[in-house]
């Protein structure tokens, strides 16, 4: 090419932004059916997929208390044959299409999740809801995925981080929901029955307890014909009430160390209880989280080299989730790793945050929220989130006003009432011989075995 | 979709879609771990550490600092052909993720600390801690390519690199690979998304179109003699005892460079035989022997070559030579059968859709821009994308199993619990 007059510039100031194109998040069309379903629809036409996703409030902090891990085997369980499909057809019918079904369960909700083609939408309106309302639940599918769940228990001993974020809930939630594993147990495993998967089903799964959200290139109209004609008009069910979740008083700093002899990091988990994702604090706690993680991030990794990642949030939960940091730590650096996040969280109450780093953490927020729209993955996680934890239809320009609008005396005034440094729990996993003296000065070590679903301390 | 060069080379890519104020940036440089000196394997990987700090800023990595108080989102990644920086970015931040890039390829190296060097060395072994060493099977991907390619090959060697290459790497080693390959001959760059081609170019002009080309650099390129010397294949078998809960066995092929002659129906192949439920691995290992809780098929593909990997990990109570010889017998089977034509449909429309989800995200498609215009010169072969595969008809992938599943090409690598008996 020829050359273009250059125009001049600075390499010691960055450049100012040029002026900011307008962005409306595309418009959500909410639909509830006769039969109670309630329905989101946004038309995302980037490529010719669509995503049907149907979130069910049946999540894990619905099982019964005896059984630990029920949602995470169930929902996996609708693919294994309904009244009118196999296992086999089921899989074989969803992988012609090129298609991907997925099943999964959090805290929240159970979610089945089919992406395809957006011109076959009337095959995957009719068999998401085929799995959803008619699983026959075959005993030996029953018996074979239980098997699977335990297996997957056991790799879960194998992963320090999956050790780590088990031990810190437990310690965290002890004697809640929340204090479970969420996939589940031995025990919590070993003695579902196919007629306690029946029984969850008819109590959960009706119309009234469900949101389906498609997300794609195609016409609403469309989608919402081919839901017309395949669902019945009848309402059925009712909607779940959440359970109510009291994480049990901070009794001050506990500090648990899981011994991994062979391991060349320690993944460490640091923090307590904190809000639910409907509290009115949520998104302003987000812009103080975000200041957190990158002072982390500025003073771990990139001044003393501790680690690769640390990343600091508020997890979003119907009830009250954890406030975590997380990092994946060397060896000889564990104790300093932990008193520097300690002493972070304590600056962050004492000293007044500089504006210029409130709108970093801003721009950031509003960064992610705009990268949420490039794909329909993006859109259907946040309409997801609203819909489970029954945000209200604005939630997407509340959510950005509000971080826009919080300055920093409100800031450290959050950060003294949600950050509690002298109430955290530290959860070490890695080798004892080399960390536990320098664990020791954060607190009363207790050694403790990797598998939370025991009562194992030592 | 836009292509230009400028006068020192480098190569630009600019494809608009205004759907939302979004850009994604993409540079990437064709300096990759094959491009190390085999002693400092690391170096690479180092290297794209060490170019995110900057002389102001002590070990900080400025770069990402920069871009995520504009909004954006900041990434560097490493693999044996390549070094890529991507950010996504409001558009009215364009102008600042080219100039972050600009600082990048010319601020000099030889104003940096050593402490900075000792940080990042540090960030990097935790890096390779936490992806690979502190993971179960996490080495099987670096034990599979030591077998698949003969030592001393660069595909041989991980580009996270290896501790003591890591460790040995001193600022000469950084700086010298870095004035080597870090050039804007050497560089394609790629903007997706809510921009204007005219006014892109000119920003990229105005930020990139004054550094000098490489010159007549001296850039040593081992891969490419090598390449041509790459010896005949040979059965291999390898049983490695490793803190894992289950025994889980690769089988592993060599197939053709990304994007190459080829790679399409040997992609196809893979996906028909291993890719879900219903696929006939799953069918015999899974449902049918029960001596595996799951199978998967990979095909882990660099400019030159691609390593494919069916992997199953073995059911509870199930030893690993069981399990090792079923999945053998299972492929060499569907090697001498053929894949049922409508296996092979299913695979084309899941290459589709898994192709699509790619192209949706910003980065995805800058990232895919760059490759195509660093390795074919050609962005535009992204067009016709959907239809390599739906052009292979399912006849002639009986013959790519033959040439691919070859036994005397296979390398067999098994990780089993200590205490297992093998």
């Amino acid at each position: 090419m020829s050359v273009l007059a250059r125009q001049p510039f600075s390499l010691v100031e960055p450049p100012p932004p040029a002026r900011p194109s307008p962005f409306r998040p595309p418009p959500c069309r909410r639909f509830q059916l006769p039969n109670g379903l309630r329905v989101v629809l946004v038309e995302h036409p980037a490529t010719p997929l669509l995503h049907l996703h149907c979130a069910v409030l049946a999540g894990a902090q619905y099982d019964p208390p005896e059984h630990e891990g029920f949602a995470s085997l169930l929902m996996p369980l609708l693919r294994e044959g309904t009244a009118g499909r196999s296992a086999e057809r089921i899989s074989e019918e969803t992988e012609d299409t090129g298609a991907d079904l997925i099943t999964w369960a959090d805290w929240d909700a159970g979610s089945l999740v089919l992406e395809l083609l957006a011109e076959d939408v009337g095959f995957g309106v009719e068999l998401i809801f085929d799995l959803l309302l008619s699983p026959v639940f075959p005993p030996a599918a029953v018996e074979s995925l239980r098997h699977k769940q335990l297996a997957k228990f056991r790799q879960r001993q194998w992963k320090a981080a999956e050790i780590a974020n088990d031990r810190f809930a437990h310690a965290v939630y002890d004697g809640t929901v929340y204090g479970r594993p969420l996939n589940g147990s031995e025990s919590g495993l070993s003695d579902i029955d196919r007629d306690d998967l029946v029984d969850f089903h008819r109590t959960f799964f009706g119309f009234r307890n469900m949101t389906l959200i498609g997300v794609g290139n195609f016409q609403a109209t469309t989608l919402m014909r081919h839901l017309e004609s395949a669902l019945p008009s009848t309402p059925q069910g009712r909607r779940a009430q959440p359970p109510v979740i009291a994480p049990p008083a901070l009794p001050g700093k506990r500090v648990y160390l899981v011994n991994s002899p062979h391991a060349s990091q320690t993944e460490l988990r640091v923090g307590h209880a904190s809000v639910a994702r409907n509290h009115p604090e949520f998104a302003r706690l987000q812009v103080l989280s975000r200041i957190l993680d990158r002072r982390l991030n500025a003073n771990l990794r990139e001044r003393r080299g501790y680690c690769y990642h640390v990343r600091s949030r508020f997890a979003a939960r119907g009830g009250p989730g954890p406030f975590i940091t997380a990092a994946g730590v060397a060896n000889d650096s564990v104790g300093a790793a932990v008193r520097e996040i300690e002493c972070e969280v304590e600056r962050l109450q004492q000293e007044p945050i500089p504006e210029e780093e409130i709108s970093g953490a801003r721009n950031h927020l509003s960064g992610d929220f705009l990268r949420s729209f490039q794909s329909s993955h993006g859109v259907v996680a946040g309409l997801r989130q609203a819909a489970v934890n029954d945000l209200p239809d604005n939630h997407f320009e509340s959510y950005l006003e509000e971080i826009h609008a919080v300055g920093p005396k409100p800031l450290t005034a959050l950060a003294r009432q949600y950050l509690h440094a002298d109430g955290h729990v530290v959860v070490a996993v890695g080798p004892a011989r080399e960390i536990h003296k320098q664990i020791a000065g954060a607190g009363q070590v207790t050694e403790v075995d990797s598998r939370s679903g025991d009562s194992g301390v030592t | 979709m836009q292509r230009y060069r400028l006068t020192n080379g480098m190569r630009v890519v600019i494809q608009p879609d205004r759907r939302i104020p979004l850009v994604a940036i993409h540079l990437c440089y064709l300096a990759g771990a094959r491009h190390e000196p085999r002693e400092r394997c690391g170096l690479a990987h180092l290297c794209e550490h060490f170019t995110s700090v900057s002389p102001e800023g002590g070990s900080q990595q400025v770069y990402a600092q920069w871009i995520e108080k504009a909004g954006g989102l900041a990434n560097g990644s490493t693999l044996h052909d390549q070094t890529s920086y991507s950010a996504s970015l409001p558009s009215e931040q364009l102008r600042l993720g080219l100039w972050a890039e600009r600082r990048r390829i010319t601020d000099p190296l030889s104003k940096f600390t050593l402490s900075a060097l000792e940080v990042q060395r540090k960030i990097v072994l935790q890096e390779r801690c936490e992806r690979v060493d502190n993971r179960p099977y996490g080495r099987s991907f670096e034990l599979l390519q030591s077998s698949l390619y003969p030592s001393g090959h660069p595909y041989s060697r991980p580009p996270a690199g290896l501790p003591e290459g890591i460790r040995s790497a001193d600022t000469t080693d950084v700086e010298t690979y870095y004035l080597n390959y870090y050039t804007p001959d050497n560089a394609v760059l790629a903007l997706a998304g809510d921009v204007s081609p005219d006014e892109a170019i000119r920003e990229v002009e105005r930020y990139f179109g004054d550094i000098p080309a490489g010159g007549k650099k001296k850039r040593p390129d081992g891969a490419s003699q090598t390449f041509k010397h790459l010896p005949a294949k040979s059965e291999r078998r390898e049983v490695v005892k490793d803190h894992v809960p289950f025994a889980r066995t690769h089988l592993s092929y060599r197939a053709p460079g990304y994007k190459m002659e080829g790679w399409h129906a040997a992609s196809l192949y893979v996906r028909s035989l291993g890719v879900g439920r219903s696929s006939p691995l799953w069918r015999k290992l899974v449902k049918e022997r029960k001596v595996a809780q799951g199978v998967q098929a990979h095909m882990v593909s660099m400019r030159e070559a691609s390593t494919v990997a069916f992997v199953a990990t073995a059911a509870p109570k199930v030893e690993c030579q069981k399990l090792e010889d079923a999945l053998i017998e299972a492929v060499d089977e569907l090697v001498v059968e053929g894949v049922p034509q409508a296996v092979v449909r299913r695979a084309q429309k899941k290459a589709l859709t898994d192709h699509y989800s790619v192209m949706e995200n910003l980065n995805g498609r800058a990232e895919m821009l760059a490759t195509m215009t660093a390795y074919f010169d050609d962005p535009t072969l992204l067009r016709d994308e959907a239809n390599r595969y739906s052009d292979i008809e399912p006849d002639d992938l009986m013959k790519v199993g033959r040439n691919l599943c070859e036994a005397a090409g296979r390398v067999v690598l098994s990780m089993v619990p200590h205490g297992e008996r093998v």
